[in-house]
């Protein structure tokens, strides 16, 4: 028995620790008007295959979500985040590229993944998110996924997977969860900074 | 389909002036937004290859902007953007062209595919971004790829599926555990055995969709099998239809040390003895037919034909039971010898779970009325409904809270096989699996009630509450996704309604609250949500050995 609480205890540990880890990359942080913003590129996201899609013809989708958290805690003071709908033109040789009610036309794939991936001065919460934090450690997460599907979709997909109630002490449900998945998505964190006082 | 993915009656006249917006479009550079608009303010109809202006917001003035921290993504204050959908290319499609399948059917696939030859083809409609999930939806690939390649014309577009199958036998369900029952009446004691359930799919049949799946469960003293055939969308691309087919050779245990009379054709057999459970044994083999249909997303019903033989081998002549202070004959509630079962089952779902692995929030409710007469050739009469509906909430600590509720009622002359069961109620003891009894132990009786003579009912309902923690989650591509420890305290209730004296008024010989069969449930252990789905470990039918 204690041999067993012992090793659920450790289970517990181990997983924990496993949770927190991120890489650690530069992300450019400034202050306006007691607000952060962030400039960072995700660029990575895009490897041979979203490049690939990308130029399918068909509405492509890069979503970038970033969190301000206070060191050591999972708590999230402030989040943001913005989709970058891609849409290739295949008479025209040219990319749509909308994010939020803004549209525009670009020429390259290179020049959507700069304007989509290449992230500069996004604001993240808003000067309340932080005003009770200053003077502590905080850093940024970002997560940047293409094309994500959203939880209504997942839902409606993995329902008929699986059935009632398990009829023994051991019973394996299989649900196909990797449908549920974005097709790509990276994340990364930025090195600990102070809330200016 | 959407209308707007349907060409309007101007399409000839449209496709003839495409050739002159080709050669005017040779002499422009890359058109702006704002040549378009111009072009064509309403935004209605398109030309195929037209650029068409996104409907721009009436939003809040610079002034105001510059107060919600505005930057080139949007207003930080908004924190998530919604997801704004607004064509600005359309096309005509030419064709559909499936590749990379060797299995699947091109036509199979096709199905999916929200469009037709000769259509209009926004590239940018949410029907058609959806094709690539609902495919993969299938389970029948490992990735699949759409996308759209320069017709004959300009302004047409072929339509190109490539998808990547993989392998579509898949394991569904898996269970297994260890119950105490016994082999015939005459044995003294229950033995304690293993027993292995599981469920294996092939989603793919000859690459037409068709789902075949087995099921079946091995023990020591039960053995049985299932198949069942189902073909998606088979009538008017709507309805559903499924064949299953049955064989189980099964024994149910009852009674709690019954005094049971035998024949056993030795002169030195006693004519009546007290045993630890009569047994009968039996096969029960049967076909199922039915069809069914979404109504929408969450709702859909279903209507099964049922029909069962069921052959009696071998049964005590005679059984009865002390129940409170009176003395009981044992209705074993099946016929003699051979006996027909034909029966009608509707079946209404209402599905909002947010997930069916580990529910987070939602709502499930199923409503089942099952009918068997001698109009369909039954040997038996009956009615059974049955409700069952279950609720989610999480809670603002990440944890999340379930309260749910079971109830039903069998009126008639209703077979074993169909009748409430205590395990079926109980988390202390392993349910039945293919409607066959696994474990013969008595209810548990923890509050001490007259339940404790009641194992087969017609009248049975749980009321129970749930509480999931989750103590590990990380998105990932591989292995464990969450850790969850739950834990489930419950009532439950279930009453012979063909018995006088064990109906609604009570037990006779028990007083107070214990003259009604009321029992307690709960189960504790984890949940492991992995990416091939959700391994459970709960402790409750082990708790269930330990003699309280």
């Amino acid at each position: 028995m204690r041999f067993g609480l012992a090793a659920l205890v450790l289970l517990i540990a181990a997983l924990a620790y496993g949770q927190s880890q991120l890489s650690i990359r530069d992300l450019g942080v400034t202050w306006s008007r007691g607000a952060a913003s962030v400039s960072f590129s995700a660029k990575d996201l895009a490897d041979e295959r979203v490049r690939r899609e990308l130029s399918s013809g068909l509405r492509k989708r890069m979503e970038v979500t970033v969190s301000a958290h206070l060191n050591g805690s999972d708590w999230r003071m402030g989040i943001r985040q913005f989709g970058c709908d891609v849409t290739r033109d295949l008479w025209e040789d040219g990319y749509l590229v909308r994010i939020g009610d803004q549209s525009e036309r670009l020429k390259t794939l290179e020049q959507v993944l700069d304007r989509c991936l290449v992230v500069q001065g996004l604001f993240v919460g808003d000067p309340k998110s932080y005003e009770l934090q200053k003077g502590r450690d905080i850093y940024f997460a970002v997560k940047a996924e293409f094309n994500p599907i959203s939880k209504k979709q997942c839902t409606e997909l993995i329902r008929p997977a699986s059935g009632g109630d398990p009829v023994g002490p051991i019973s394996v449900n299989i649900v196909r969860r990797r449908i549920c998945k974005a097709e790509r998505s990276i994340a990364f964190r930025g090195a600990l900074l102070k809330v200016p006082e | 389909m959407s209308p707007r993915l349907r060409p309007g009656r101007w399409l000839p006249s449209r496709i003839a002036f495409l050739h002159l917006v080709s050669l005017l479009a040779a002499g422009v550079t890359s058109p702006s937004i704002a040549g378009a608009q111009d072009l064509d303010p309403r935004g209605e109809p398109y030309r195929p290859g037209d650029v068409v202006p996104a409907p721009k917001e009436q939003g809040a003035s610079e002034d105001e902007d510059a107060e919600e921290f505005r930057d080139p993504y949007g207003v930080a204050s908004e924190g998530r953007h919604s997801d704004q959908v607004s064509s600005q290319v359309r096309y005509v499609l030419e064709g559909i062209v499936v590749i990379g399948n060797k299995r699947t059917k091109a036509h199979v696939v096709r199905k999916f595919v929200p469009l037709k030859q000769g259509d209009f083809l926004d590239p940018e409609s949410p029907e058609l971004l959806d094709t690539e999930w609902r495919l993969m939806g299938t389970g029948w690939f490992d990735s699949v790829d759409i996308r759209l390649e320069r017709g004959a014309e300009r302004g047409y577009v072929v339509l190109v599926v490539q998808v990547k199958e993989r392998n579509t036998f898949v394991i569904e369900k898996l269970v297994a555990g260890l119950s105490e029952s016994v082999r015939r009446t005459t044995d003294s004691g229950r033995t304690l055995f293993p027993w292995l359930g599981f469920k294996v799919t092939e989603t793919n049949l000859a690459g037409l969709g068709i789902r075949l799946s087995g099921t079946a469960l091995v023990s020591e003293f039960q053995q049985g099998g299932r198949l069942d055939l189902r073909y998606p969308k088979l009538i008017k691309s709507e309805y559903g239809v499924r064949f299953g087919t049955f064989f189980l050779n099964g024994r149910e245990f009852y009674g709690n040390n019954p005094l049971v009379s035998v024949p056993c054709g030795a002169p030195t057999c006693p004519s009546s003895s007290v045993v630890t459970n009569a047994v009968v044994r039996y096969r029960r083999g049967g076909f199922m037919v039915g069809t069914g249909k979404e109504f929408t997303s969450k709702l859909r019903y279903s209507l099964d034909w049922i029909g069962d033989i069921v052959s009696v081998l071998g049964r005590p002549e005679a059984a009865s039971e002390v129940v409170g202070n009176e003395i009981q004959p044992i209705d074993f509630s099946i016929q003699d010898g051979r006996s027909f079962v034909s029966s009608l089952r509707f079946r209404l779902t209402f599905d909002k779970r947010d997930d069916p692995g580990i529910t987070k929030e939602g709502v499930l409710f199923v409503g089942d009325v099952m009918l068997g007469t001698r109009a369909l050739g039954s040997d038996y009469d009956f009615i059974k409904i049955d409700v069952w509906v279950r609720r989610w909430w999480r809670l603002p600590w990440k944890h999340t809270i379930r309260i749910g509720f079971f109830g039903g009622a069998a009126f008639g002359n209703t077979p074993f096989f169909y009748l409430y069961h205590i395990s079926d109620l109980s988390d202390l003891i392993p349910s039945r699996f293919l409607e066959m009894q696994l474990d013969a132990r008595p209810p548990p009786n923890l509050l001490g009630t007259s339940i404790e003579n009641n194992y087969l009912g017609e009248l049975a309902w749980r009321l129970d509450v749930g509480y999931d923690v989750p103590v590990y989650q990380n998105e990932r591509e591989r292995g464990l996704r969450e850790v969850n420890v739950y834990g489930l305290i419950g009532l439950i209730s279930l009453t012979d309604l063909r018995n006088q004296r064990t109906g609604f008024g009570g037990v006779v010989g028990y007083s107070g609250i214990s003259r009604f069969p009321l029992d307690l449930t709960f189960d504790f252990g984890f949940r492991f949500d992995t990416r091939v789905g959700v391994f459970q470990f709960g402790f409750s039918t082990i708790l269930g050995f330990v003699r309280l």
